[in-house]
């Protein structure tokens, strides 16, 4: 079955530039990025493998992100991603594209 | 450069679909084992590996594509679920596309399928016009006069020799030889598949040299490229294998046969006619030529009979042109019209394939109904989860796809089988063409088959699913009431099938009882151990001076070959065929009626020929070496007593014929049993037989031109067929010689198209019985499933496992019986339109019982399975499933 979730668009826009920021400290593999994110979220956004992975096949698929086996400092074998250059283009629009939504929701909200 | 990445990031899982789902689960394990080392607790972090998957293959992939291949895997999953289903289902559905495909492999093999050659619709081949018969024989000076007309790139020339003497490697054997000119092959623009073909340059130099077909080539040389320069010896002069002609080509004629070509000037090496002689001697070359490019046939056929009249033709008003007519399926064969004896018989058989697919079609619509039933609490639990009803209804027809490919596939096994089963009662030539049977033109045919067969059974399913409602289903414990619409249209399904499988049962009893009283009928001649062989000495130094003397000799050496008891020559025996000649005749004492036609048959014989071919003398004599000289004499049959000289003595009686050079007096001097000579079928006429010696001074006028060589024989035929050629090769080198033939071979030849239709009925009956039983299982046990619960409730009021079975069988016999009543007056229908066809059953209602006894016995069988189920039923778990 292949039903059409709805899928939140803002959620995985921001899901992509997270990714996408996190990718731009080098080459890392999945659970590296996802922990990265929590960490530095002060484990306020929890990242699901269930959307992690999905959201990089997209990234993959877009020719923003690229990935390669290598082995990890535990000698196993992880796929490693890195961002491409027309992923760092993005990640400069996705981040003011970003920064006017959160201007007009604190406004919304009249924090600012 | 990321452009194409990308692109091949997403192809990647429809090309390495494996590896791509290795990557995916260690690269998931991996995630979790860190996970696992960081948090040694545990934490609320599963993510569905299922859904990961599935969502990384529709990012990735093509969207549709990669969804069909998982609704193939669904559908596949889900009929291996359900083993007896798909069985059923594939092999009603093999049936129903099987009996097409093999039927189509025939019509297109025998009516439709081209020359091999390159655009053979381009090919025409030049006929007389005129009041005669088609005649397409030219001589050698109007084939040049009329290579210069217009509208054709080239006219080229085929000669014939008959049968011919070969000495080829290990073969000994007698083939045809056909007499080529040098443009022959490159105006049908063929290539050798070993050496060359024969071109202009061996037509100028007259090189004896000869290309062979693909057939002789696997006899004589085993393949072996070295045939290519050997020497092959023809009528005892030596030729040169040049070059094997390409496998598929048999020949211009129709019924194929082509073995060796020689250049067209060295026929004559080989008992052929010399083709520069001239004059009406050399008429016998058939012309064959390519149309043009923007010329019509008819534009052709002016063309050329403008040509044809000013340089060939009689000066005679009403002497004929010349026509052209396409031959793209090869030249037709005078003594054998395949159109018109198959034609129609298949054209028939075709129409009543498509009924026995529509009932397949049927057959899986009320299976598929049955399991869309079962299947509706699946659906409604899948659309309440929020499929969508397009993604349902796509996913059913894939299935139904699925269904008919494995249908398709298991049919083309089917076919194949079936043909090979019929093949060989095709008389010979037809049988080589049907040989090369499931070609790309019958995988075409049938993919066209049971894509129609999807659309019509496979609307059954989709028609429920967007139907299903989500409520009913899942409240009303799965016995929803959606079912009582249809329950009419399956039921008179049922009742239709059986109908039409009494029809075909009935039809299929009077064809094989037909066949049978045609094969025991008595000819009025005894039905072996004869072996007929005809000598046509057209063409050649006999025709003027007629065939006695060879024939004497022939005789006298026939009669000295080992195992042969009686030697006799004919112009006609029965069944094997001979033309005879047919005089106007006045009977003494007899006085015609009005307008009545007074022809009446006869045929030349020597003494003897009645008791070598088995026809009983009732009374007088046979004819005498004696006659020979004497006064004019005859022979007449049974049904010549019956009808001119009943009541009267015949010995002694007269017949005056208006034939020969003057009128004769015929003394009748024996009686002889009917015969019947050209068709088992038909009753014999009267006819009368007169001394071969007399032949030509008495009745015809003519020197006698063909005669055939009957011998009776004491054991092996073919031993003696052998020795009886070389003998007729030897006496008459350039004689064309047809046979030998035993007259079983003959009978079983003309019986080859009631005997086509006999196995073919019996096929067909068989099949509709099977439909019928699927289709009546179907709908019983259907049915069982709909009532277990009335089923339930009544056991657990008291009845007994005997009363629910007599439920069920109750149900089969009232649908057989139905059927039977709606099929009863069909039969009678079919049976008065087929009458032609049949012969000694009069009206015959035994086959039309015994199909209906059949069909009881069927609804017995089919009813059998669902019965049981019924008796089982436990009305504790029938009832708690509400």
């Amino acid at each position: 079955m292949t039903d059409r979730r709805p899928r939140n668009e803002l959620l995985a826009g921001t899901m992509d530039l997270l990714i996408l920021q996190t990718l731009t400290l080098g080459a890392l593999h999945g659970y590296a990025i996802a922990r990265h994110i929590e960490r530095r979220s002060q484990d306020t956004l929890r990242v699901e493998q269930g959307s992690l992975y999905p959201a990089l096949e997209r990234l993959q698929a877009k020719g923003w992100v690229t990935s390669a086996w290598a082995k990890s400092p535990t000698g196993r074998r992880a796929r490693y991603y890195t961002i491409t250059a027309s992923g760092r283009k993005r990640l400069g629009q996705k981040i003011s594209a970003f920064d006017q939504l959160a201007l007009a929701v604190s406004r919304v909200l009249g924090r600012a | 450069m990321s452009l194409l990445d990308a692109i091949r990031h997403r192809l990647r899982p429809l090309l390495r679909a494996r590896e791509f789902d290795r990557e995916t689960d260690e690269e998931f394990r991996h995630h979790l084992e860190l996970g696992a080392q960081e948090f040694p607790e545990g934490g609320p972090r599963f993510g569905s590996r299922a859904y990961y998957k599935e969502e990384r293959r529709r990012m990735t992939t093509l969207g549709w594509l990669d969804v069909l291949g998982q609704d193939l895997r669904y559908a596949w999953r889900s009929l291996r679920r359900t083993p007896g289903f798909t069985t059923v289902a594939v092999l009603s559905l093999a049936i129903g596309i099987g009996a097409n495909s093999a039927i189509f492999s025939l019509i297109y093999s025998i009516l439709l399928r081209p020359l091999p050659v390159s655009h053979p619709e381009r090919l025409v081949l030049v006929q007389h016009s005129g009041p005669d018969l088609p005649n397409d024989e030219f001589s050698y000076n109007e084939y040049r006069s009329l290579g210069a007309s217009a509208g054709l790139t080239s006219l080229t020339a085929l000669g014939g020799t008959g049968h011919v003497p070969i000495v080829a490697g290990p073969v000994h054997d007698a083939v045809g030889v056909d007499g080529v000119d040098g443009n022959f092959f490159p105006t049908l623009g063929l290539a050798a598949q070993v050496g060359r073909l024969i071109d202009p340059e061996d037509e100028r130099t007259r090189a004896p040299v000869a290309v062979i077909s693909d057939g002789l080539w696997a006899e004589s040389f085993h393949r072996a490229p070295a045939a290519v320069g050997s020497p092959i010896t023809l009528r005892g002069a030596v030729f040169t294998v040049i070059g094997v002609a390409p496998k598929s080509f048999q020949g211009l004629a129709y019924d194929g046969g082509f073995a060796v070509a020689i250049p067209l000037g060295t026929q004559a090496l080989v008992g052929g006619t010399p083709v520069e002689t001239g004059g009406a001697d050399s008429a016998a070359l058939q012309l064959v030529g390519r149309l043009a490019d923007g010329v019509t046939l008819a534009g052709a056929g002016t063309r050329l009979d403008a040509t044809y009249r000013s340089c060939c033709a009689p000066a005679a008003p009403d002497a004929g042109g010349v026509q052209v007519t396409g031959i793209a399926h090869g030249i037709p064969s005078w003594k054998f019209d395949v159109q018109a004896l198959f034609g129609r018989l298949l054209l028939e058989l075709l129409g009543a394939a498509g009924v026995v697919l529509l009932a397949a079609c049927a057959n899986l619509g009320t299976l598929l109904l049955a399991r869309a039933s079962a299947r509706e609490r699946e659906l409604a639990v899948r659309l309440s989860l929020g499929a969508s009803r397009g993604r349902l209804a796509g996913q059913l027809l894939v299935e139904s796809g699925l269904l008919a490919g494995l249908g398709a596939a298991a049919g083309l096994l089917l076919a194949h089988w079936a043909l090979r089963l019929i093949a060989h009662q095709l008389p010979g030539p037809v049988e080589d063409r049907a040989g090369l049977a499931v070609t790309g033109e019958v995988l075409l045919f049938t993919a066209a088959v049971a894509l129609l067969s999807v659309i019509l059974f496979g609307a059954v399913p989709l028609w429920r699913a967007t139907r299903t409602g989500l409520v009913g289903p899942l409240n009303e414990g799965g016995r929803a009431a959606t079912a009582r619409g249809a329950g009419w249209l399956d039921r008179s399904i049922v009742v239709a099938q059986i109908a039409l499988a009494l029809v075909l049962l009935n039809g299929a009893g009077l064809f094989v009882a037909t066949l049978r009283n045609l094969r025991s009928v008595s000819g009025g001649f005894s039905p072996e151990r004869h072996v007929s062989i005809e000598l046509d000495s057209r063409g050649t130094s006999y025709e003027s001076g007629g065939l006695a003397a060879l024939g004497d000799r022939l005789l006298a050496r026939a009669g000295r070959i080992q195992g042969v008891r009686s030697a006799a020559l004919s112009e006609a025996v029965p069944i094997f065929g001979g033309r005879g000649l047919n005089p106007v005749v006045s009977v003494e004492g007899y006085t015609p009626r009005q307008d009545e036609n007074m022809q009446c048959w006869f045929d030349p014989v020597t003494p003897g020929f009645f008791s070598t071919v088995g026809i009983a003398l009732r009374q007088g004599r046979d004819f005498t070496d004696g006659d020979r000289g004497a006064a004019p004499v005859a022979i007449v049959n049974e049904a010549f007593v019956r009808q001119y000289l009943s009541g009267r003595n015949p010995l002694g009686a007269t017949i005056r014929t208006a034939g020969g050079r003057d009128t004769s007096i015929l003394q009748i001097v024996g009686v002889v049993g009917d015969a019947r000579f050209t068709d088992l079928q038909v009753p014999a006429a009267p006819m009368a037989y007169l001394p071969l010696a007399q032949f030509q001074r008495i009745v015809s006028g003519r020197p006698l031109a063909v005669v055939t060589l009957t011998v009776r024989t004491a054991g092996d035929d073919r031993a003696l067929s052998a020795a009886l050629r070389n003998a007729v090769f030897d006496e008459a080198p350039a004689v064309q010689a047809y046979g030998p033939e035993s007259i079983e071979a003959s009978i079983d030849a003309s019986l080859s198209r009631q005997t086509l239709t006999a196995e073919l009925a019996a096929l067909f009956g068989a099949v509709a019985l099977i439909l019928a039983a699927i289709g009546l299982y179907g709908v019983v046990s259907y049915r069982v499933a709909r009532r277990t619960r009335e089923i339930g409730v009544r056991m657990a009021l008291g009845a007994a496992a005997p009363a629910v079975v007599w439920l069920v069988f109750r149900q089969a016999l009232v649908l057989v019986s139905l059927g039977v009543l709606v099929g009863v007056p069909l039969a009678f229908g079919i049976g008065r339109m087929i009458a032609a066809e049949l012969y000694g059953l009069g009206r015959n209602p035994f086959f039309l019982l015994g199909a209906g006894v059949l069909l009881l016995g069927v609804a017995v069988v089919a009813s059998a399975l669902p019965a049981r189920r019924a008796a089982r039923v436990d009305p504790l778990i029938a009832l708690r499933a509400e």
